[in-house]
């Protein structure tokens, strides 16, 4: 049942993420709905279903949008999930506001990597691509995950 | 045997870890793999089905919004006929006098819906409401009224994915009118960078950019964009120019695909 509500939430942030991005895009950065979901159900659900959840999720949204770059984002998440699972045990870590910690480690984890493959053969510094475009996209993901964790407040018992 | 399979028993996070990663960097160093893009093309029609009710229901939903642009853009189109038109008759001479009598391309055009957006800092995608049962192929060059909007990278059988033009990784060749410089569009959101343009040549601000016809993809004389800016610095070679694109890339809501381009005869043309 757990994963039945799983994969609906997944299904709804795959369609709000596809559908109504230019609603709530800032300049170029729009926040990764399924790293937030990806990066919950890790710190829930530990390092094997994290890292399994975080490759499927990537890999079914790099099937649909990615240009490319087929296989970063299931890499990027899968190792994103991997490491959320090691706050499985700290309780303080599975509930608001202690759950903002490693989330803003999952975010940047991600968005990092992410970005260190993506300029791989451009001309563009890493430096510099970390800057400008990693780090605004993980503060603007990190902000949407503050205000989804506030409203929707994790419970033990919840999920 | 037993302590064997109680390491592997206590490693299986790792090993899992471990066996994500290679099927990750199987997948990104296989990327043009025939087997890889039928699944993908498979994922993406199945995809479709989801995502075309729910892209019904968002379009409804800016129907009011959209109508009230569109009543202005039919006053802005109706003083733009009386200017065409004239246009058109002193292009007509122009060709006839110039002996392009032959030069009408022959293309053939197929219409689409986009159905889905991605729009990221490195990665601008949509997708489209056609795939090979058009006759849609991998590089089918994508345009709109306005210009050139990009290409398509996969297809499905009824759908596809369309590589924007300010995606990171799109690069096109281009020619500058009126001047005829030439040279390669690099992708980009907002303002893209037009490279390889040698400081000698005269570039202004407003300048148009077209395809070049130096392509595989794209014939010449697609419009592509306008130069927003011109930069020379003493230590480079060429010069930095920004290329403002004529199409906005957010508002795409139907797109033309150009099948059985004739790029060999664009080319001589040229």
């Amino acid at each position: 049942m757990l994963w039945v509500k799983y994969s609906a939430l997944f299904f709804i942030a795959l369609l709000i993420e596809f559908n109504l991005s230019w609603f709530y895009e800032i300049g170029t950065h729009t926040p990764d709905l399924l790293l937030i979901l990806l990066i919950y159900i890790a710190i829930r659900n530990g390092k094997i279903k994290g890292t399994s959840t975080g490759f499927t999720f990537g890999l079914i949204e790099d099937l649909i949008v990615s240009v490319g770059f087929l296989g970063l984002s299931s890499f990027t998440k899968s190792v994103t999930g991997f490491i959320m699972g090691y706050f499985t045990k700290s309780r303080r870590s599975r509930l608001f506001p202690g759950i903002m910690f490693p989330t803003s480690i999952g975010i940047l984890v991600n968005e990092v990597i992410g970005t260190m493959f993506r300029i791989a053969g451009t001309s563009e510094g890493i430096i510099s691509a970390i800057l400008t475009k990693a780090i605004p996209s993980s503060i603007y993901t990190f902000v949407i995950a503050f205000i989804i964790f506030f409203i929707f407040k994790p419970a033990e018992e919840l999920l | 045997m037993t302590n064997f399979i109680s390491f592997i028993y206590d490693s299986r996070d790792y090993l899992i870890l471990f066996l994500a990663i290679i099927l990750s960097l199987f997948l990104i160093s296989s990327n043009d793999n025939s087997s890889v893009r039928a699944m993908r093309g498979s994922v993406l029609d199945s995809y479709r089905f989801i995502q075309k009710p729910i892209y019904t229901i968002t379009d409804l939903m800016s129907v009011r919004r959209d109508n009230k642009i569109i009543r202005r853009k039919n006053i802005e189109l109706s003083v733009m006929v009386s200017n065409l038109s004239e246009a058109r008759i002193e292009n007509e001479r122009l060709r006839n006098l110039l002996r392009f009598s032959e030069s009408k391309k022959e293309y053939e055009f197929v219409t689409s819906e986009v159905i889905g957006y991605n729009r990221g800092v490195f990665s601008n995608s949509i997708i489209l409401d056609a795939g090979l049962e058009k006759g849609i192929t991998k590089n089918t060059p994508v345009v709109n009224s306005d210009g050139v909007v990009g290409k398509v990278i996969e297809t499905g059988d009824r759908s596809s994915i369309v590589q924007l033009l300010d995606d990171q990784n799109f690069r096109i060749s281009v020619t500058i009118n009126p001047g005829g410089a030439n040279g390669i569009l690099h992708g980009n959101r907002g303002l893209s960078d037009l490279k390889e343009v040698p400081k000698g040549l005269l570039v202004t601000v407003g300048d148009t950019v077209v395809t070049s016809g130096y392509s595989d993809i794209y014939p010449m004389g697609l419009m592509v964009g306008f130069v927003k800016s011109v930069d020379e610095r003493p230590e480079f070679f060429f010069k930095d120019i920004k290329v403002e694109p004529f199409v906005t890339m957010a508002k795409l809501k139907e797109v033309l695909l150009l099948l059985n381009v004739n790029l060999n005869k664009a080319v001589a043309e040229k």
